[in-house]
């Protein structure tokens, strides 16, 4: 009797099985569906990208490949907006500076609230910053030699005060990289200490233009307009932004060809920004950026500890080679660790040239034994091998012997930290994370930065002095003039080879307007966006 | 002599083998005579980049590449690398995976399994994905592909020498041997060796084939020879920007390395029917 009944019951839960199965196929299905069909319906804006956004944490990164969630989700007290870039109120309405340059207090706006509608108040840009200390992580570089962990002071609900350790010019530049989080909802989320940081790496705690709607770390993130943004809306904008991982080139242009995807970075090979200026499809919008190439040498190294091996390397590099042909004149050629259009960049210098007699010249009063010097070179970005095989080329005419090593972004990256893994020299991009000298000469070749953002292990008594006073000073002449000077001197001293400048080719769908500029963040802040 | 002559006409009946044969013969040729053959011989370590991306044309024959230089010459130099990572590959896993199987399969103790199971253990992973591992790990360069080539190919021959040694050990030769009281050694290599070697060159022709493309895909990922050396693997990974434009430039690698794997597939497909008449093609129209 039991038997049967166990029986009969299986047999039910069988014939339930198939339609419950069916159901669920179904189910899922068009859940899967929904949300683009959803898309599809209101207006998104979907963004090709070339590197994958593995964290949703604004406060761990610190590169121009991932901003765009930092820039669309997350406000800052200022921001840097435009090009040139201008530094704006944000979240900030007002604020003062104390005379001594050591205290900074920002009043909030009244009106600003976070995704999940609670105000954003003094308390929890406090809690950001500490956060951005404890962590050590991102943009904590920046501020870790300035401010102490708690003491930033949330004077009332809508007045915090910044208390640094010494005054710094660049403090104010810096503000835009403190991400406010919303700290009563991450403190609900903190698990043993970890300041939430499991849970923000795949949610949101800002109060951006747009709020998190779905993330996938192999695919990218959609975000929906927020429509209570302080800023408000106008009458034309974006109802959805999605930035997806497409990490072949081909496949973002002929995405972009065929109105798939409606933006891509604006730093493709030239070749295919022409071919993207040929179609219908496809406005390029083009504008002067601030992003040198250069190769990093390792100054603290043998040979390259030595100035005329250094020097004979800087002659040994066909610039014009490189800027015309290979870059079709896409790019300015750059002859110092400054862009050339920026505040305190040196005018009328000459900077190095082609010239391999000199190279020879320079060669031959090497002290250092010379040995085979290792040109690093990143893999997927054909730029820098094309850089690293010209300048191979060039050394082995001189009898200077070379070999090139490819590795991934990840693998040089940590490599660039470490003394005795660094590569002999590297090409290398160094884009704007504010717009400020300091940016280059002073976060590159400044010697208390060694092993951090100084990855040549140079260090020199002078320029060290020239770039301290400038960070202390508040007089921009002062400090224009010091950058000028170092930069002038780095580049005296063969510190890398600096090659160009960079303008940005942004690829956009034809429909698409609005789109605002800034070499900070690349023209990823979409609330300006719209589809015409 | 007799044997060759045999072989020889065997050849040349097969015309599919035939052009196999060529094929390879064209490789080895190309190899040897590069710097005779190339229209630009310098174009290896010497670039020009007012000259890069040109189509085919008198001058270039398969055009310029991304640094000006000729496709053309650059791809002759790639024989070299493609013919050395292939030869060295496939004579290291011989060398290991030969004496192995045999040993495993005259002998019918632990150690018998001991080897075979770490030979399977190895077989069990995908080939290319252990030999991506193992040049990762490594590094990028020629020396580390050749590395991980051989340790991921040899255990193709233990498989293959352990079956065929059990097989023909049954047969009254081998006993006939052993009972006038030959060693083991002499046994396994002067009497099993050469009545299992004919398997073991169509197996070695048909892996090089198969050797060279996971060299060239190892190269295309990046991880083999390092810029800017002529390897068609590297190549077609290099050229994938500037498609679909410069269309010669991934066109010209990848011709080469389609007409060297087909060489050696149908060499190594005719020498089985010719060598192994178990497994023969089925249709023959000569029979």
């Amino acid at each position: 009797m039991r038997k049967l009944t166990s029986n009969s019951q299986q047999a039910s839960m069988k014939r339930g099985l198939i339609p419950a199965f069916l159901a669920a196929v179904i189910i899922s299905v068009t859940g899967l569906l929904a949300p683009i069909n959803a898309a599809q319906a209101k207006n998104t804006f979907v963004f090709a990208n070339a590197s994958p956004y593995d964290t949703m944490d604004p406060q761990v990164v610190f590169d121009v490949g991932r901003v765009a969630y930092r820039l669309n989700l997350y406000d800052g007290l200022l921001r840097w907006l435009d090009n040139p870039p201008k530094l704006n109120p944000w979240l900030a309405e007002s604020y003062d500076i104390s005379s001594d340059g050591k205290q900074y207090t920002f009043t909030l706006r009244a009106n600003a609230k976070f995704h999940d509608g609670s105000p954003v108040e003094a308390k929890d840009v406090a809690y950001s910053i500490d956060r951005i200390l404890a962590l050590k992580k991102g943009a904590s570089s920046l501020f870790v030699k300035v401010i102490k962990p708690g003491s930033t002071k949330a004077i009332d609900n809508r007045t915090v005060q910044f208390n640094l350790n010494k005054s710094s010019a660049i403090f104010l530049a810096t503000v835009p990289e403190i991400h406010v989080m919303n700290s009563d909802l991450m403190k609900k989320h903190e698990k043993d200490g970890d300041w939430a940081s499991a849970w923000v790496s795949k949610n949101d705690a800002g109060s951006g233009s747009f709020k998190l709607k779905r993330y996938d770390p192999a695919k990218g993130f959609l975000a929906e307009r927020f429509v209570d943004h302080f800023l408000g809306w106008g009458d034309k904008y974006l109802d959805a932004i999605e930035f997806r991982t497409v990490k072949e080139i081909n496949s973002r242009v002929l995405g972009l060809m065929k109105g798939d995807f409606h933006g891509a970075d604006g730093y493709m090979p030239q070749d295919q920004i022409k071919r993207l200026m040929k179609t219908d499809e496809v406005n390029v919008f083009e504008e002067e950026s601030m992003r040198i190439f250069y190769f990093i040498i390792h100054n603290g190294r043998s040979p390259m500890n030595d100035i005329n091996f250094r020097k004979a390397l800087s002659y040994s590099f066909d610039y014009t080679g490189f800027i015309k042909d290979i870059l079709s004149d896409s790019v300015a050629r750059n002859p110092v660790p400054l862009p050339n259009n920026i505040w305190g960049a040196p005018q009328g210098v000459k900077g190095y040239t082609y010239d391999l007699d000199k190279a020879r010249e320079h060669l031959a009063k090497v002290k250092e034994p010379l040995r085979e010097i290792t040109i690093g070179a990143l893999a997927g970005y054909g730029q820098t091998e094309q850089a690293a095989v010209l300048l191979q080329s060039a050394l082995s005419k001189i009898g200077v012997k070379s070999k090139i090593l490819s590795e991934t972004w990840p693998v040089a990256s940590g490599k660039m930290r470490n003394e005795q893994q660094m590569y002999d020299l590297l090409p290398l991009w160094k884009s704007t994370y504010y717009a400020d000298p300091n940016n280059w000469v002073g976060e590159m070749y400044y010697g208390p930065n060694i092993g951090s953002r100084n990855n040549s292990w140079y260090q020199n008594d002078q320029v060290d002095q020239w770039i301290t006073e400038a960070i202390g000073s508040t007089d921009q002449a002062v400090r224009a003039a010091n950058y000028a000077k170092a930069s002038t001197k780095v580049m005296e001293d063969a510190g890398g080879i600096f090659v160009y400048n960079t303008k940005w080719f942004g690829p956009y769908n034809k429909n698409v307007k609005g789109v605002r500029f800034c070499p900070i963040g690349n023209a990823q802040e979409m609330r300006w966006v719209y589809f015409e | 002599m007799e044997t060759l002559r045999f072989l020889l006409k065997k050849l040349i009946e097969d015309r599919v083998a035939l052009l196999g044969a060529l094929l390879i013969l064209l490789l080895i040729f190309t190899a040897i005579a590069a710097p005779f053959l190339a229209t630009f011989p310098e174009d290896i370590a010497e670039f020009h980049p007012p000259n890069r991306l040109i189509a085919p044309d008198g001058t270039y024959w398969f055009g310029t590449d991304r640094m000006g230089s000729d496709i053309y010459s650059r791809i002759l130099f790639g024989a070299r690398i493609t013919i050395t990572i292939a030869i060295i590959a496939i004579g290291v896993s011989v060398i290991i995976g030969v004496p192995i199987g045999l040993v495993a399969g005259y002998y019918h103790t632990w150690f018998s399994d001991l080897l075979m199971r770490t030979s399977d253990i190895f077989l069990a992973v995908p080939q290319i994905v252990l030999a991506i591992a193992i040049a990762q790990t490594l590094g990028p360069s020629i020396e580390n592909i050749i590395l991980a080539l051989s340790a991921t190919y040899w255990p193709f021959w233990t498989r293959l020498v352990y079956a065929e040694t059990r097989s023909i050990q049954k047969e009254t030769f081998i006993e006939a041997n052993i009972a006038l009281g030959a060693s083991p050694i002499r046994v396994m290599f002067m009497h099993v060796l050469p009545n299992i070697s004919s398997s073991i060159i169509v197996r070695t022709t048909i892996g090089m084939g198969g050797t060279i493309l996971t060299a060239a895909t190892l190269g295309f990922l990046g991880l083999g020879a390092p810029p800017p050396s002529p390897e068609w693997g590297r190549m077609i990974a290099e050229s994938r920007e500037f498609l679909p434009e410069a269309w010669w430039y991934a066109t010209a690698p990848g011709l080469a390395i389609f007409l060297v794997v087909m060489g050696f597939n149908l060499f190594g497909d005719g020498l089985r029917d010719i060598l192994d008449p178990r497994i023969r093609r089925s249709v023959r129209h000569d029979e």
